[in-house]
């Protein structure tokens, strides 16, 4: 992480009625919200698991990950592929976010 | 001896010829290195394991001549091996006119061609030259060319998966095509549109097919490994590798090639004797370890045996309750045998080389759960021990049936169904497992949906799909079936292991369905209740 320089480029999005935002090249990709498949035996903030490119990936809701009340109603418009690092592997997953 | 079944056999035949086709090739071309190059061991090594392998095969099947062609061939080459022999352009000269000799018999084992009459000369050559270091010109085998098995190409796995990426974005703009055309009516684009997606189903398959490889190299490789641990320990090993040719997706291949070592050192180490204890037995010398690997209902069967000392239950338990892994009296024997696969467990009194470590048998049980496999023993004290590791094929294609349960849809190898039928939800008392009547035979049921974490719809009209593990039946509640699939298996990435959850595949119009592992449901919602 560079100390210095202030100027990040961010992605903005919206969970309930509070902003969030994931420094730009974190993001793969932003998607149109498709359906989740829910999975047994994981934990809440992991809604289930989507269809991105072929691959099977893990759907995380921000909004119970992050404990954010919202409305149930409000509809999840979009999902943002995000690429992470887990155990040393890449590892793609798709936040669910309103907006 | 195993005695197998006409069907074994055919299969075994298949693979002998396919595998034969593969190992003359690279027999012929170190002979040729050879020829330039006299004093490489590795090459020497190469041809020697070519030949050994040849044997093993043979004598599964019984193929005599080959068998002493083949053995005859060994003989000869454990005497350039030990530099006896000298490596003259006569010796390669003969040796290549035993891979004519072994293509031709292979031909016949096709049911082409006919088994070259001269080979016993050649049997009787190849043993001079192996007593007086000279050779004596061979007959020429009668043989048809063997064709080459068609040009390859390497490539990248990466490459693969964005290929299979790329097939699944296209069956989801496929779908969305179809709703369109739906719309428009138009029975010729209706056509035209079932047309593209059988293709694209037919490529799907394809792209699945090019990713499986044959488990060969990983069992040949272990004839490295039991030359080494049989030469540091004095002991006279044999390996045999059966089914090399058996496919399977490349990962899984990856994943079984450390667990498949570790067994053979295993069996190297504690299970064949000495020799002058094999003597003192009654057995050959020299002990055999065989390497099996087969397709059983969708699985990969991979069978590591020997024929050592077997597992000695008693010192076995001694040593887990020293190791206070059980206090348990009345152990099963399976159930000892299984002790072997806990952490920390080894009974070797001293440490060797390579197992006896005690992060042996744990560490191939661990890997192989992890494939989503499972491992089992059978040993018989003075016979020997087989370890069986049964393991998916994993992103291999499998026949299925989708179903809906609970506002879900849900797929099901076709392999664990028997019959389905209608049921009445007034007969069904439990809100996740119970016992229904099914033709007048109590049966255990279990509901799908609550099973998978959501709950079961109150519709009165059930389906029952009567499933098996091969040891219990029971009858697995849904709403209704959709129909049978082609299911490409997906893993479920970096999510826990969910018992129960065997991975996941991408159904046609671009939704991701949880294929249902129904032995471990089995295993989970009814016996461990039970």
């Amino acid at each position: 992480m560079p100390v210095e320089s202030a100027v990040v480029q961010l992605l903005r999005f919206r969970i309930g009625n509070d902003i969030f935002a994931l420094p730009v090249e974190r993001v793969v990709q932003i998607i149109e919200r498709r359906p989740v498949t829910r999975v047994p035996g994981v934990a809440a903030s992991i809604a289930g698991v989507f269809n991105y490119d072929g691959r099977i990936t893990p759907a995380v809701d921000l909004a119970a990950k992050l404990r954010i009340e919202r409305d149930d109603n409000a509809r999840r418009t979009c999902i943002v592929i995000v690429a992470a690092k887990h155990d040393a592997e890449d590892a793609t997953v798709g936040l669910l976010v309103d907006a | 001896m195993t005695i197998f079944t006409d069907e074994e056999r055919t299969l075994l035949m298949t693979t002998f010829v396919d595998e034969a086709q593969e190992l003359l090739t690279s027999y012929e071309e170190a002979l040729v290195e050879l020829e330039r190059n006299p004093r490489s061991e590795a090459l020497i090594n190469t041809i020697f394991r070519v030949a050994h392998t040849m044997k093993g095969n043979a004598s599964t099947l019984g193929l005599d001549s080959v068998i002493a062609l083949a053995h005859a061939t060994e003989d000869l080459l454990d005497g350039v091996r030990e530099r006896r022999i000298e490596v003259t352009p006569e010796v390669i000269t003969l040796l290549l006119a035993c891979s004519d000799h072994f293509k031709a018999h292979v031909q016949a084992a096709t049911g082409s061609g006919a088994i070259p009459e001269s080979t016993p000369d050649l049997v009787i050559a190849l043993r001079d030259a192996t007593a007086t270091g000279t050779t004596a010109s061979a007959g020429p085998a009668a043989i048809d060319e063997v064709k080459s098995g068609g040009a390859s190409v390497r490539t990248s796995i990466a490459k693969l998966d964005g290929m299979l990426a790329l097939a699944g974005e296209i069956s989801i703009a496929r779908s969305r095509m179809r709703t369109l055309i739906a719309a428009l009516g138009s029975t010729d684009l209706r056509d035209a549109q079932e047309q593209l997606d059988r293709l694209c189903a037919d490529l799907e398959s394809d792209l699945m097919r090019i990713r499986m490889i044959p488990i060969g190299p990983v069992l040949n490789q272990q004839s490295r490994v039991v030359r080494d641990l049989a030469r540091s320990s004095g002991k006279l090993v044999e390996l045999l590798c059966i089914g090399g040719d058996v496919e399977a997706d490349t990962a899984v291949i990856e994943h079984l090639r450390s667990p498949i070592t570790h067994m053979v050192r295993n069996a190297l180490d504690h299970g064949i004797e000495s020799p002058e204890e094999r003597r003192r037995r009654g057995k050959p010398e020299a002990g055999t370890v065989t390497i099996r690997a087969a397709h059983d209902a969708g699985m990969l069967i991979v069978e590591v045996s020997d024929d050592g000392a077997g597992i000695d239950a008693e010192r076995v338990l001694r040593k887990a309750q020293r190791l206070g892994l059980t206090h348990g009296d009345g152990l099963t024997e399976a159930e000892i045998h299984r002790l072997i696969f806990q952490p920390g467990f080894t009974t070797a009194e001293t440490v060797t080389e390579l197992s006896g470590r005690g992060v042996g048998m744990d560490v191939v049980h661990q890997s192989i759960v992890a494939l989503r496999g499972s491992i089992s023993i059978r040993s018989t004290p003075g016979e020997g021990t087989a370890f069986t590791i049964r393991a998916p094929l994993s992103v291999a294609i499998i026949d299925a049936l989708a179903v809906r349960a609970g506002g879900d849809t849900f797929v099901i190898p076709l392999e664990f169904d028997v019959e389905c039928m209608d049921v009445d939800e007034q007969n069904l008392r439990g809100a996740r497992t119970g016992v229904v009547d099914i033709r007048g035979h109590a049966m255990p049921f279990m509901r799908l949906a609550t099973c998978m974490g959501t709950g079961d719809l109150k519709n009165v009209r059930k389906a029952a799909l009567i499933v098996t593990d091969r040891k219990t039946e029971a009858a697995l509640v849904l709403d209704r079936l959709i129909g049978r699939v082609e299911a490409v298996v997906k893993p479920l990435g970096k999510l826990p292991n969910v018992p129960g959850v065997g991975g996941a595949t991408i159904l046609g119009g671009g939704d991701v369905a949880l294929i249902v592992d129904i032995p471990r449901l089995i295993q989970k919602e009814i016996c461990e209740v039970a």
